[in-house]
């Protein structure tokens, strides 16, 4: 592929890289440093780009990745800031049943909580987590970018989704809760 | 399916099928094994919603990409584009720290570029057809790169905006032999062109960095005290082929920008117009080709 040719699909990327560098960054502001980072790698690498299976998209996600895994060592390196080292690696142990009871779960009124939940995932998993379910990236690639096998991403992706559900469990239980206590006000 | 798999297999397995990760055979063998365990139904359920939900949730929560990071990538791509190896070029960090510490305008474009040749409405403005006769098919696509494009519109804006810090120089100090050529293109005896029928005045090129290496940019500046802040922009440069445009031929270019676009060249130099409206652009243009003839 050309430089041209690459430069040009590499920017009309901006708006994907960009978003998945915002709920990746700890703060909005260093998402910007990711972005304009992972673009300056990309484009001093494009000789090297060859456009396979996985496009500029994947390719792009994988730098800003190495990037932000970059940042995350660098700030490991400072005193004081090791909750995000214990962030980046944190593998989940923490085990929930998949039959939790969101039978009562108002879907379209959890979006703040569901953000917060997503936001409160180790920064691996919420990772794969947003690759897949917002970026619609298939879990090869999803390997690929992140750099681990294919079983773990699933393991991971699994694991984040019963983190999410947990959380969605306790807001089902306060809209049950809350439903009650309007019924027995109408009472 | 394993009937014997554990429950995060189990459920790992969902998972797949939720994101329609299975092959085929996989994905029977797992729909046969829902319809078996029947209380699993509400796992996929669960997750599907999620899924669902947390894309659109995600979505909305995600502002719109800063102006100032479109930019600053626009520029890093410039800057390293300009490097003929594609190596590491210390231009690319220069652009990225540059475009950080300068204040930005909103709206500079980088989406699609769409090009028109200008039809009935130029031949009614420019009534030149002697020498710049408009040009009657129409263009697949833009004579000039998009981000070209872009970055134009993007150094109008800029030095508009930075123009007393930038542009305040009387007179272009970097036209070199381009100030031969811009008189004899013009036919008069300075190398930029005079816009004060118009309303403009020169207000000076110098220090604003180009998009490229030999392009100078001619700042004019509104005369009329309550509209100061309107500015045009007049690109000039050595003309090598460096454009798919004929000579004789006018070219209206506009991004998603608000600032359309005039190109056209003789044989050694190209210009590049840029103002906040395509009527100041025509009539700057018209003026021109009326000094020169």
């Amino acid at each position: 592929m050309t430089p041209d040719a690459f430069r040009k699909l590499a920017l009309a990327e901006i708006d994907a890289v960009y978003r998945l560098a915002y709920h990746l960054a700890p703060r909005p502001d260093l998402a910007d440093d990711y972005v304009q980072e992972t673009y300056l790698r990309a484009f001093r690498a494009k000789t090297d780009f060859q456009l396979n299976d996985f496009g500029v998209r994947p390719y792009l996600f994988k730098i800003l990745h190495n990037v932000i895994h970059s940042a995350f060592a660098r700030e490991a390196r400072q005193p004081g800031l090791l909750d995000n080292v214990e962030d980046l690696h944190t593998q989940s142990t923490d085990r929930v049943s998949g039959s939790v009871d969101l039978e009562h779960l108002d879907w379209d009124a959890m979006d703040e909580r569901l953000k917060q939940a997503v936001q409160a995932l180790p920064l691996a998993h919420r990772t794969v987590f947003l690759l897949c379910a917002v970026e619609n990236m298939k879990y090869r690639e999803i390997a690929e970018i992140v750099e681990i096998p294919l079983g773990t991403v699933m393991s991971r992706l699994h694991s984040a989704r019963q983190q999410l559900l947990k959380q969605l469990t306790g807001l089902a239980t306060e809209q049950r809760l809350g439903r009650s206590v309007q019924r027995d006000k109408v009472d | 399916m394993d009937e014997q798999m554990d429950e995060q297999d189990e459920q790992t397995l969902l998972s797949a099928l939720v994101d329609g990760e299975l092959e085929p055979a996989r994905k029977v063998r797992a729909l046969r094994y829902l319809v078996e365990h029947p209380e699993l139904l509400s796992v996929v359920e669960n997750e599907t919603k999620l899924q669902a939900t947390a894309r659109r949730v995600m979505l909305d929560a995600t502002p719109a990409t800063p102006n100032s990071v479109r930019q600053a990538v626009l520029r890093a791509s410039f800057a390293t584009s300009a490097d003929p190896n594609g190596s590491a070029s210390s231009n690319g960090d220069g652009a990225m720290r540059g475009v950080v510490r300068r204040r930005r305008w909103p709206s500079v474009a980088t989406a699609a570029v769409i090009a028109l040749v200008v039809g009935a409405w130029a031949g009614r403005a420019f009534r030149t057809p002697e020498t710049l006769p408009v040009a009657s098919t129409q263009l697949a696509g833009s004579p000039i790169d998009v981000t070209l494009v872009d970055a134009l519109a993007l150094e109008h804006v800029d030095c508009s905006n930075l123009a007393l810090a930038q542009h305040s120089y009387p007179f272009p100090v970097r036209l070199g032999k381009l100030a031969k050529f811009i008189e004899n293109d013009l036919r008069t005896d300075r190398p930029y062109p005079e816009f004060s029928s118009i309303g403009y005045a020169l207000q000076g090129a110098g220090r604003c960095e180009p998009p490229q290496g030999q392009v100078v940019h001619l700042l004019y500046r509104s005369t009329n005290p309550t509209s100061q802040s309107q500015t045009l922009s007049l690109f000039v440069e050595p003309y090598s082929g460096q454009y798919q445009i004929e000579t004789a031929k006018l070219y209206l270019l506009r991004g998603d920008t608000t600032q359309p676009m005039l190109v056209w060249r003789s044989d050694n130099v190209a210009y590049i117009l840029v103002g906040n409206d395509l009527k100041t652009i025509a009539a700057a243009r018209e003026q021109m080709v009326r000094e020169r003839s």
